[in-house]
């Protein structure tokens, strides 16, 4: 009898035990996240239009990055974000990155998204901005507020998308277009998708990549001793051997993007009328969960080009134009997309450019922390930041959309990926400036300027 | 109790030094090879040798300097045939021929790298033909050495 009261006594405190920890745990279970943000106001759509233009009220799109800059996503009628919205997309909490959240205070600073401040959030499919509130209580945020952006208060709140938002595609895009199913500005036809990184062994290409894509080394359109981009009709054979004519719809991705941007630029450049680079590189379609396929697929050539290289000459120039902008000194800039120590002569940023500085009247368009990343013109994720936040930036160093720009950094390939960015906001008279510091510097007759 | 007899102190610096040459030979290849490897694997690894390569032609890669070695490695076989015929036909000693057949392979390889090997195609291409320098340099301070220790 004793034993059988001692055994149960043991199971009691099993279980209660058990109870007690699963009734500790951290993890929030979605319906506990929509209870918590539950307590959090929701607002109407008068209550927000009065708030748009207060000072004191930040609003806050928190869909993903494509959505905001212009994709009709879950199931939405239109695309686009609310008129002097900022954005934080509830993506960005469900990254894997050391530091993400240190990153994402800094962001919040830099949006003005502080405590002093209400903040609205708002979505579409009414699980974002809960996320995103809870993520932002966590950070002593208190006056939140939520919206869920019906269709019939779009018109009301006018929406409003980048002019040409569909340069940037989410991967729900690609995964429509290899599924056949015709997806928003999908007119039909040849598609191909390209993995583009350097190097012929394509490591990040064998891991694995999107069904049907092809692996491009960057050295196949560009080569030293200034990596400039290969004379036309090298490139033109280039295209050929991929399969890839003007009226080719192509598909670049990269794990890092700045690749995948570089011979964006250079397909438009030679005059492929549909180019497409996946927003946010391949960690995007990783995220996506969509299907990773490891089986190398081959170029497949074609005879013909359908035009002749380069069709849109003006959207990567040479020295001459270069000194024609910089000569313009109201109407035009020359834009130094690398990171301060390289624009003010401190470092080359390269291990093979050993001069320091920038040609004399070029103004400085931020970049990032180095050679190889862009920080100043992504987010956390790698997707484009939004254009409010660029042009700001801009502004700062006298650099307006009205003006004619003309990009550059050291070998063409952050300056690519900016032109990219300028012309999915709209900016119309911009280029790309393809020799970069390696060129300018290599002639020692051109003017150079360092220091502030 | 066993006199134990130590081994004299000039020969163990010998030794060290014996292992000093061996390993600058050994490391200097490494190193090359090592940078061949990382300008497939990175590319800012394979821009600079691109650019260094570029930089060297008109210096020390120049085709005066190239041409100079090569006239350097041929004197270089041209000395050992003549001290290996020398010693073939004088004295019995299969040691130093084979040192000396040694040398004399080294320094055709040198030639054959110099005229033959496309510095485009392997990026590290100076720094092969610095290590090809340093082991054919090491191989004659051996040479030499060893005929002055053998009294030949």
């Amino acid at each position: 009898m004793n034993n059988i009261k001692r055994i149960i006594m043991t199971l009691s405190m099993i279980l209660i035990s058990l109870a007690f920890i699963t009734g500790c745990s951290s993890k929030t279970k979605p319906e506990e996240a929509k209870k918590e943000s539950n307590e959090i106001k929701t607002l109407s759509t008068k209550e927000l239009q009065e708030k748009i233009s207060d000072s004191d009220w930040v609003i806050v799109d928190a869909r993903s990055n494509d959505a905001f800059n212009g994709w009709k996503l879950d199931g939405a009628k239109s695309g686009g974000h609310i008129k002097g919205a900022t954005d934080f997309s509830a993506n960005w909490i469900k990254l894997d990155k050391r530091d993400k959240d240190k990153e994402l205070k800094e962001v919040m600073n830099t949006k003005g998204i502080t405590k002093e401040k209400n903040i609205v959030l708002y979505d579409v499919n009414e699980k974002d901005a809960n996320e995103v509130a809870n993520y932002f209580k966590k950070n002593g945020i208190d006056k939140l507020y939520t919206y869920n952006l019906k269709e019939d208060s779009k018109d009301e709140l006018k929406l409003e998308s980048y002019e040409n938002y569909q340069l940037l595609v989410p991967p729900s895009w690609i995964e429509d277009v290899i599924s056949d199913k015709k997806p928003e500005n999908f007119k039909g036809g040849s598609y191909k998708i390209f993995e583009v990184s350097w190097g012929d062994e394509a490591k990040d290409y064998k891991k694995g990549h999107i069904k049907g894509a092809v692996h491009i080394n960057t050295d196949e359109v560009e080569e030293g001793p200034i990596w400039n981009r290969l004379s036309d009709d090298k490139l033109e054979k280039f295209a050929l051997n991929n399969g890839i004519d003007i009226d080719t719809i192509v598909i670049l991705y990269g794990e890092d993007p700045m690749g995948s941007f570089r011979l964006a630029a250079i397909l438009k450049y030679m005059g492929v009328k549909d180019v497409r680079v996946l927003n946010g590189g391949f960690g995007a379609w990783r995220n996506s969960g969509y299907a990773i396929e490891t089986k190398e697929n081959s170029k497949t050539e074609i005879t013909s080009f359908g035009a002749t290289v380069p069709v849109n000459k003006d959207y990567i120039v040479d020295m001459p134009k270069a000194k024609e902008i910089l000569s313009d000194k109201e109407k035009s800039k020359l834009v130094d997309i690398r990171t301060l120590d390289e624009h003010i002569g401190k470092i080359p940023g390269y291990p093979d450019i050993t001069a320091k500085g920038r040609p004399s009247g070029a103004v400085w368009g931020h970049a990032g922390s180095d050679s190889q990343h862009l920080e100043e013109f992504r987010n956390i994720d790698n997707t484009m930041r939004n254009s409010s936040e660029i042009l700001s930036m801009w502004k700062l160093e006298g650099i307006t959309p009205d003006q004619r720009l003309s990009f550059f950094c050291g070998t063409g390939w952050r300056a690519a990926e900016v032109q990219i960015y300028a012309e999915t906001m709209g900016i119309k008279n911009s280029s790309i400036y393809d020799g970069g510091w390696y060129e300018w510097s290599s002639y020692p007759e051109n003017p150079v300027k360092t220091g502030k | 109790m066993e006199f134990i007899s130590r081994k004299p102190c000039k020969n163990r610096k010998i030794t060290v030094v014996k292992i000093l040459l061996t390993s600058l030979e050994v490391i200097s290849l490494i190193l090359a090879f090592i940078m061949q490897y990382l300008s497939k694997k990175k590319m800012g690894v394979m821009r600079y040798l691109v650019f260094k390569n570029r930089v060297y032609k008109e210096t020390f890669l120049s085709n005066y300097w190239m041409n100079l070695y090569i006239v350097c490695f041929i004197i270089g076989i041209a000395i050992c045939t003549i001290f290996f015929i020398y010693m073939s036909k004088v004295k019995k000693n299969n040691k130093l021929k084979l040192i000396l057949i040694y040398v004399i392979i080294i320094n055709v390889v040198a030639i054959y790298f110099i005229t033959k090997i496309d510095s485009i195609k392997l990026l590290a291409y100076p720094y092969f033909l610095i290590s090809i320098f340093v082991v054919s340099i090491i191989e004659f301070i051996r040479l030499i050495y060893y005929i002055r220790q053998k009294d030949l």
